[in-house]
């Protein structure tokens, strides 16, 4: 189940809110803790049946080995690697066994068969998050913990398929917070206005710039390099109203059930420096490779250069993580990379005027974007190419249809010199949607803790908003004729 | 603003206004999912794979013309004067047999009226896969009686702009389109030599000398027993009429000039041959008929024909002409290749 569907917002989120505070109105608190476990597997089942089994089996056999670390009896370090090897080895399986495959045949010219292997969702996150677990209670802090609130914190549904990556320190506490009990309206008010902003994020303004980027993608290979550095433009855009648009909904869903969870983006492309930048994207990213990867290979306490090493491992790791194809793992270099020269010259860049550093970093930052969304390097490679050899300074007419979208085709009709306008100037609808988009993005986006003042037209903006989200969840598709 | 006060105005905003669009779209429904076209209004009926269902769920009709857009040009006025039956058209362009077969079923579940069908029996998708789907993103909720799945149409921004579009429609004094005008498209194509010529694909194709293999048959065999026969079998009491279509001899000429003449009327002979053994169904052919097939001014490229060749195939099936049989479908399909084999394609071999 998607936060953007329909069946989510009718039906499974109400339920599961009554439900939850029902139960916690009737003191009857563990029931309610267990009814939100079962909401959660549902909410993931919906996806795929098959799926819950590898979530409850990964869920039940961590608890176990977690309770084995915190007896901290001989051997329990043994244990502590065989539970991250185990861990490591479900994503290795999942995620990235066909691509070990492939590049083996390609290495050595072997005929090895790759099979079909469905990848559940999120696994990457819970299997995070668990192993993060597992080192917490070799550590001893989890010793009291019992599995009812382990299992909701692993299956949380805000924040199960995609983050953000919570810490058992953070959520298993607020679980047991008997203030947290009861409906609260200013939680609900805050996690509905949060809610609807992030829905407007992903389904009306990521979603729209994702057709456009999808064509620009599939077509790349005619497209001018005026045409490819928008493309390239947009996509930094989607990418972040698309994913922290989710993360918004998770926490504006965990809101109203009373709990916070941690923000994982806080205005990045805003950023002054690659640094500057990973300390606002994917922030519980960034947390747990620093906890967990970084600071035990010894962070910066190892000299100079073992520093620098760190940082490419890290980021290594981080690419890794993020998909299985050498994309990903180029992007992720890329950014090793970024981080090591700005950890060298950083007292040089930090001197330049703010702007042209935001500017820079974006640039470089969505430069970087293009191998995270290319389908192999050779396709990132051309893409780039065509870019840097400049061939010519035109945008396609099926580009700009990409930004003729139902609302400003609708306006347009009904105000004959706007629509003289569009047919004359075909980007026009492009550049009221970019302008919109990046005011949003970069004017009047806050920071998630930004003290908001609500009133009845906040509500009433949020209200419609939501509105015109839901009914965009469904469109009316165009059957091209193929001439069958 | 107290935060109760502030949800209580979110939540009567949200309820407002999915209230408001739900009244406008289930009232006015522009693809009659929930009811037949209401008195008064005038619909502009597009948008085929999403009106279709309704045209079969609700409209008055005993025959219903169907297919590809092989069927799309026809004139249902002059079906229901030859067949005295009251006709209906729902086309799909680009369609398999598989989607035509669903959308046949759920016409004869719908109106136990219907009894006859009339459909396209393209050659282009006699050599596919029997579950084979063209497309992807089909409106299936529009297709089914789930009603939850039906908040996919009624809070759908496009379903809003088709309501509202119908409410313009009918102000502007235009009238709903009757089933001679509904989706056709030759009014909008330019036909002629010139216009098949220039559609036609010169690139050299490497697929020469195809021979009809025996898996190949086999998958004919599937296609056509799942999609049509089985359909037919299930339903003794309604007549399905199979038409070829006449595709124009430039068709024919590309398959001639890369050897497959013969694999191409192979696979048509053959999955004829599977249908004309049944009681309730009808196949006919005028790949034969020169009157048609050599007169480019009825075709907008080498396949499509515009509504005189719909009139005259209608004419043809009232009298029987062109009908396949057991008896005569084989030599049928040898005169087919003769017919191709010995045809001159000087004056459309331009372009090569």
């Amino acid at each position: 189940m998607l936060f953007n569907s329909y069946v989510f917002c009718f039906a499974f989120f109400p339920i599961a809110l009554l439900v939850y505070f029902a139960f916690n109105a009737g003191k009857k608190h563990t029931a309610a803790q267990i009814s939100l476990i079962l909401c959660s597997l549902f909410f993931y089942g919906y996806f795929k049946i098959e799926y819950l089994a590898i979530l409850v089996l990964s869920i039940v056999v961590n608890y176990l080995l977690s309770r084995i670390l915190s007896k901290r009896k001989t051997g329990t370090k043994a244990v502590l690697v065989l539970g991250i090897i185990a861990n490591v080895a479900v994503i290795f399986y999942f995620k990235y066994f066909n691509f070990f495959i492939d590049n083996i045949n390609a290495l050595f010219k072997t005929g090895i068969s790759v099979f079909k292997i469905l990848m559940p969702l999120g696994i990457s996150f819970f299997t995070f998050q668990q192993i993060a677990f597992l080192v917490d209670s070799y550590r001893g802090e989890t010793r009291d913990y019992n599995f009812i609130e382990y299992a909701l914190y692993v299956s949380f549904f805000p924040q199960l398929i995609a983050g953000p990556i919570v810490l058992h320190s953070e959520m298993i506490p607020q679980f047991r917070d008997l203030g947290k009990k009861r409906l609260n309206a200013e939680n609900c008010r805050q996690g509905l206005y949060r809610f609807a902003i992030g829905m407007t994020k992903k389904v009306i303004m990521a979603d729209t710039l994702a057709k456009a980027v999808d064509w620009g993608y599939e077509n790349y290979r005619n497209l001018g390099s005026l045409n490819l550095i928008l493309v390239a433009f947009f996509y930094s855009l989607q990418l972040y109203l698309d994913f922290s648009g989710y993360c918004d909904m998770a926490c504006g869903i965990a809101k109203c059930f009373n709990l916070d969870i941690p923000d994982n983006f806080n205005l990045p492309y805003k950023s002054t420096s690659i640094a500057d930048f990973w300390r606002k994207w994917h922030m519980t990213l960034t947390r747990f490779l620093t906890t967990y990867v970084y600071i035990p290979l010894g962070g910066s306490r190892k000299g100079y250069i073992r520093t620098l090493v760190n940082i490419i491992i890290v980021f290594l790791i981080s690419g890794i993580w993020h998909g299985a194809n050498w994309t990903f793992i180029v992007w992720g270099l890329i950014h090793g990379a970024l981080s090591v020269l700005y950890r060298i010259t950083n007292k040089i860049w930090d001197r330049i005027v703010k702007p042209v550093r935001i500017i820079a970093n974006f640039i470089v930052v969505t430069f970087a974007w293009i191998f995270f969304r290319s389908d192999s390097l050779k396709d990132a490679g051309v893409f780039i190419k065509n870019i840097f050899v400049w061939n010519n300074a035109g945008i396609t007419a099926g580009f700009f249809e990409k930004f003729d979208i139902l609302e400003l085709t609708y306006i347009e009709d009904h105000i004959p010199v706007l629509k003289n306008l569009v047919s004359r100037f075909p980007a026009v609808n492009m550049i009221i949607v970019s302008v919109v988009i990046l005011l949003f993005v970069f004017v009047f986006e806050k920071e998630p803790d930004t003290d908001r003042k609500y009133n009845a037209w906040n509500a009433l903006v949020c209200a419609a908003l939501l509105i015109w989200s839901i009914v965009s969840l469904s469109g009316v598709s165009t059957f091209l004729y193929f001439n069958f | 603003m107290k935060p109760q006060k502030w949800i209580i105005t979110f939540f009567v905003v949200i309820i407002a206004g999915l209230a408001g669009i739900a009244v406008l779209n289930v009232v006015i429904d522009p693809f009659f999912h929930f009811h037949k076209p209401i008195k008064g209004l005038q619909y502009p009926l597009k948008e085929e794979r999403y009106i279709n269902d309704g045209i079969q769920r609700y409209f008055d009709y005993e025959a219903m013309i169907t297919g590809t857009s092989e069927a799309q040009n026809f004139n249902s006025s002059e079906l229901e004067k030859l067949l005295d039956k009251k006709t209906v058209k729902t086309c799909y362009s680009g369609a398999s047999f598989h989607e035509l077969s669903q959308s046949i079923q759920r016409a004869i579940c719908y109106n136990p009226q219907l009894d006859t069908v009339i459909c396209s029996f393209d050659p282009n998708n006699i050599n596919t896969p029997a579950e084979q789907d063209n497309y992807t993103d089909y409106p299936e909720y529009l297709y089914d009686s789930n009603l939850f799945n039906d908040v996919k149409y009624i809070y759908n921004k496009d379903v809003i702009n088709k309501s509202i579009a119908v409410i313009n429609y009918t102000r502007s004094g235009q009238k709903t389109p009757d089933f001679d005008e509904y989706s056709r498209f030759d009014i909008y194509a330019p036909h002629g030599k010139e216009a098949v010529i220039n559609g036609l694909n010169t690139s050299d194709t490497t697929q020469y000398g195809l021979v009809l293999s025996e898996d190949q048959k086999k998958v004919i065999e599937e296609n056509v027993t799942k999609n049509f026969i089985e359909l037919a079998d299930a339903n003794p009491d309604v007549k399905f009429i199979f038409f070829v279509p006449p595709y124009s001899y430039a068709y024919w000429e590309a398959l001639e000039r890369t050897d497959q003449l013969n694999y191409a009327a192979d696979s048509i002979e053959y999955a004829v041959g599977l249908m004309v053994e049944h009681d309730n169904i009808e196949i006919y052919d005028f790949s034969d008929h020169r009157e048609i097939v050599c007169e480019l001014d009825y075709y907008s490229d080498s396949i499509h024909y515009n509504g005189t060749v719909c009139d005259m195939i209608c004419n043809y099936i009232a009298s029987g002409e062109g009908k396949l049989t057991e008896d005569n479908y084989k030599e049928h399909y040898d005169n087919i290749i003769q017919l191709y084999e010995e045809m001159d394609y000087s004056d459309i071999r331009e372009p090569y």
